[in-house]
């Protein structure tokens, strides 16, 4: 389905997610990691639906949990002693760092499962061909070789199943042996296949000079308008950053949350950042709607 | 034209080398706030970035690559195929294997191909440049002694193996302090290196298993494939 803001120019949607990724480490204060982590997960709602609800209970919440308590079983500094585990003092404020260490992490990991979505193959091709277009066709390729083997190892033990060595069956031995013969042929039948590739692609003229390439991306005024929002509110909050309103102290205790106009200020500019591809969305969909 | 271009490419990079990273330092430094995760990332970027040109400045056949891509996308599968096991997995096997058969520079990008692309199904994330140079080391480094002449018998190449598995998962876990405990004392890294010994352990057997197993018969297909068809000569 094609989504309103993955329909942006490739450059501006990946300088958006780095900006974001970026500023989600740098970031070690509540009121920021709240706001990149509830963006994150909403718009990978969005992106994936249902399956993003479920990703987020199977894989985000075990880990959330893991990294949040493993921050208090190894560290103890910190004034408030919550009660003590094997001898070693658990403190509120490692508790808390724990917390707030996690709630970085998901929103990294929900921004790259948004990222995956967005910045498909081709867009990232056309984004670093110039800048490295041997490794750019070195990743893209191995990724489309995987669903490949994936197909031919799946053909390979269908021959073997039908000539009676299906590596599913027989002694652990057997089928070790089986399984072992399945993987040799899979390396010799990719390896020839992909250097048959290989001479095709040279046929077809692949690394001369003076060849151009084909993208149908188009840098319009919207794109620019996007990039120029992207840019002014990372500014801002790049210089809240530096002038330490991105971090908080944690020990030895916990200082109050900064409340001044300027912290609030920068509060919301890091929310209209973060929920930029919210608002890019819904207001596609209701001027669609609207239409209709 | 494009020679000129990926010159001046170079230049940059040292420009980058010198100024950039004791910049990144003294702003880190500065801003006081012990945030060293983002800056270990920019880090391992740009010490991979020497590998990656270098390979991008000899301009490679596409024979080369398909090569690597293979080698890579089997690495990459083999994590996949063996994800229920934690930590046991072929592919710094595979990695070692393919800097054997093809050198330190091709075991390198399988290592970090391998990384980006088997990352796709276990999520993405600022470790993925640390695996990706750590894995690249692990073929690097096999690469290179194996032209200095070392591990040319199984016994060798398996010990390697093992101590690859071994130095990829202490690496990893420098990740894991830097990355989600503050503040880093002694304790807590000796705390965080004991807690990880059995996921090392079994990275490290998985690694000497599968290099044990694999190495003889894919060497001999691989060597045989690269005299059939001339490659890396």
């Amino acid at each position: 389905m094609n989504r309103a803001f993955s329909s942006l120019h490739p450059a501006v949607s990946f300088v958006f997610f780095a900006v974001m990724i970026v500023f989600t480490m740098l970031f070690m204060q509540p009121v920021f990691l709240g706001v990149t982590l509830i963006s994150a997960l909403i718009f990978s709602f969005i992106l994936n639906g249902r399956r993003g609800v479920k990703l987020s209970f199977l894989v985000y919440l075990p880990m959330f949990l893991l990294i949040a308590v493993s921050n208090p079983l190894f560290n103890h500094r910190g004034r408030t002693t919550l009660f003590f585990f094997m001898d070693n003092p658990i403190t509120l404020e490692a508790i808390l760092y724990g917390i707030c260490s996690a709630a970085s992490l998901i929103a990294i990991l929900a921004w790259f499962s948004c990222y995956s979505k967005v910045i498909t193959s081709d867009k990232f091709l056309y984004l670093f061909a110039k800048l490295t277009p041997a490794v750019a066709l070195l990743i893209t390729m191995t990724i489309r070789m995987i669903s490949k083997l994936k197909y031919q190892l799946k053909t390979i033990s269908n021959a073997q199943h039908t000539i009676g060595l299906d590596q599913r069956t027989g002694s652990l031995s057997e089928r070790v042996k089986k399984g072992m013969r399945v993987i040799s042929i899979l390396l010799s039948w990719s390896m020839e296949d992909a250097i048959e590739t290989a001479d095709s692609m040279k046929a077809r003229g692949y690394g001369l000079k003076n060849r151009t390439t084909f993208s149908l991306f188009k840098f319009d005024t919207r794109d620019g308008l996007v990039l120029g929002l992207i840019s002014v509110l990372a500014g801002i909050c790049f210089a809240g950053y530096f002038s330490g309103y991105g971090t908080m102290q944690f020990y030895p205790s916990i200082r109050p949350l900064n409340l001044s106009p300027q912290a609030i200020v920068l509060y919301i500019a890091f929310a209209v950042l973060a929920l930029l591809p919210i608002i890019i969305e819904v207001r596609e969909s209701c001027k669609w709607r609207a239409y209709k | 034209m494009q020679d000129k271009r990926i010159s001046k490419y170079t230049k940059v990079v040292r420009i980058m080398f010198i100024i950039l990273l004791p910049l990144l330092l003294v702003l880190s430094t500065l801003s006081g706030d012990k945030n060293y995760g983002l800056l270990s990332v920019i880090f391992m970027i740009v010490a991979m970035v020497p590998f990656f040109l270098k390979f991008e400045k000899r301009r490679p056949e596409a024979r080369e690559l398909v090569v690597i891509a293979v080698m890579a996308a089997l690495a990459a599968l083999g994590r996949v195929a063996f994800a229920p096991i934690p930590n046991f997995k072929p592919t710094s096997a595979i990695i070692i294997i393919s800097a054997m058969a093809f050198g330190p520079e091709a075991g390198f990008l399988t290592g970090a191909t391998a990384a980006v692309a088997s990352n796709l199904f276990f999520g993405q994330g600022p470790w993925t440049p640390w695996q990706m140079f750590c894995w690249g080391m692990i073929g690097f480094v096999a690469g290179i002694l194996r032209n200095a002449g070392f591990l040319k018998g199984r016994l060798s190449l398996s010990i390697y193996g093992l101590v690859a598995g071994f130095a990829f998962g202490w690496v990893m876990n420098l990740w894991f302090i830097i990355g989600f405990i503050n503040p880093i004392t002694w304790q807590a890294i000796v705390a965080a290196y004991i807690s990880s010994f059995w996921f090392d352990f079994s990275n490290a057997v998985s690694t000497l298993i599968f290099v044990f197993v694999l190495a003889k018969p894919w060497l001999k297909k691989l060597d045989r494939i690269n005299v059939k068809f001339g490659l890396m000569e």
